[in-house]
């Protein structure tokens, strides 16, 4: 076997590639440069860039396409600005997952910026007229959480190729923008749901034995779900509040 | 990359596919096809990574068999679920094929 394909054995076995699988690959490449008289570096490239593709990582996989990947994510005070500057730097959100974070990739040849607006929206209609009302000016739906949702847009919609970014900076480490309001919403959010919790819990044990019973726990269950409808309702209508404000502004 | 290695690079596990309905193949063999078919040599470099996600994938299986005279080769044979992929996204590549020729029809390329 010659250095080439010593070297490779050598990174399989880094990466893992059981000893039987890895034979067989070597004497296949070995039969492969046999049969077409070739060089092993000219035939299959560098020792580590071939044994990184014949065996990608999870993240190499992902990053497929020669692209990076950013999933990261924002309150909803602080997700436009933050969105904007990671734009700036050439992130594309691609989605954004269950748990409101921002899905993001960047070419990794001619990145270009991109820009970003959140907006308030009530539900799958709503989202579906403004993406139609946004078109015209190049913004596309990048996703939606809760009652957002997030438009992007090639920043040469209006730069041209000035949009296209020489050298973007690598990313910071920092993957969670809190805010000081985003904080305090939280907080008060929270402690509401402690003090109703902790109130309820306190009642509960103060209650008599006998009275302790199915009955209250059933109260306390419906007392629950119906603060919980409440809050959900506060929030979709206020959703559906500044939709119609916006669509007003509008015209 | 150029243009052409960038379709190639879209396209070649279909291509690999393929060139296995009429039976089993091995790498070279698989690759000196291609060349015959116009698409250039095709370096072993990018042969192989998709020889094996096909196999990783259960799109192909593979076995190696000693020879009377040199090295042994690995043979690869399509599996069922090779063969309906195959269908499947060689459909969408030729819709996707005829929606390029129409648009470039459209701006005069014939």
């Amino acid at each position: 076997m010659n250095d080439y394909f010593t070297a490779l054995a050598a990174r399989l076995r880094e990466r893992g590639v059981d000893g039987g699988r890895s034979r067989a690959l070597l004497e296949e490449l070995a039969e492969h440069t046999a049969a077409s008289g070739s060089d092993p570096v000219e035939e299959f490239g560098p020792v580590e860039e071939f044994a990184a593709a014949l065996t990608p990582s999870a993240e190499e996989e992902s990053a497929d396409g020669g692209e990076d990947v950013l999933v990261w994510s924002a309150d909803a005070f602080e997700g436009p600005a933050r969105l904007n500057e990671m734009g700036g730097q050439g992130w594309e959100v691609e989605r954004v997952d269950r748990l409101g974070r921002f899905v993001s990739r960047r070419a990794s040849e001619r990145p270009q910026t991109w820009e970003y607006r959140q907006e308030f929206s009530h539900g799958r209609g709503d989202r579906e007229r403004l993406a139609e009302r946004l078109a015209p000016e190049g913004w596309e739906p990048c996703g939606h959480w809760s009652v957002l949702a997030y438009f992007k847009r090639p920043g040469s919609v209006t730069s041209g190729p000035a949009a296209e970014l020489d050298s973007p900076p690598v990313p910071g480490r920092r993957r969670y923008f809190l805010g000081a309001r985003g904080a305090l919403a939280i907080g008060a959010s929270l402690l509401v749901a402690v003090g109703a919790l902790g109130w309820s819990l306190l009642r509960l044990a103060e209650a008599p034995a006998k009275t302790g019973s199915a009955a209250d726990w059933a109260g306390y269950v419906t007392g629950a779900v119906t603060g919980a409808l409440v809050v959900l309702g506060l929030a979709w209508g206020a959703a559906r509040l500044a939709a119609v404000r916006r669509d007003r502004a509008r015209d | 990359m150029d243009r052409r290695a960038s379709w190639l690079k879209g396209v070649l596990d279909l291509l690999v596919l393929a060139s296995l309905t009429g039976g089993e193949s091995y790498g070279y063999a698989i690759a000196r096809r291609l060349d015959e078919s116009g698409f250039g040599r095709i370096r072993g470099g990018t042969l192989y990574p998709v020889l094996n996600r096909l196999e990783e994938a259960g799109l192909v299986t593979a076995e190696y068999r000693a020879a009377d005279k040199g090295p042994g080769r690995r043979y690869y044979v399509l599996t069922d679920e090779g063969r309906a992929v195959l269908g499947e996204q060689g459909a969408a590549w030729m819709e996707f094929d005829a929606s390029v020729r129409s648009v470039l029809a459209d701006g005069g390329i014939r």
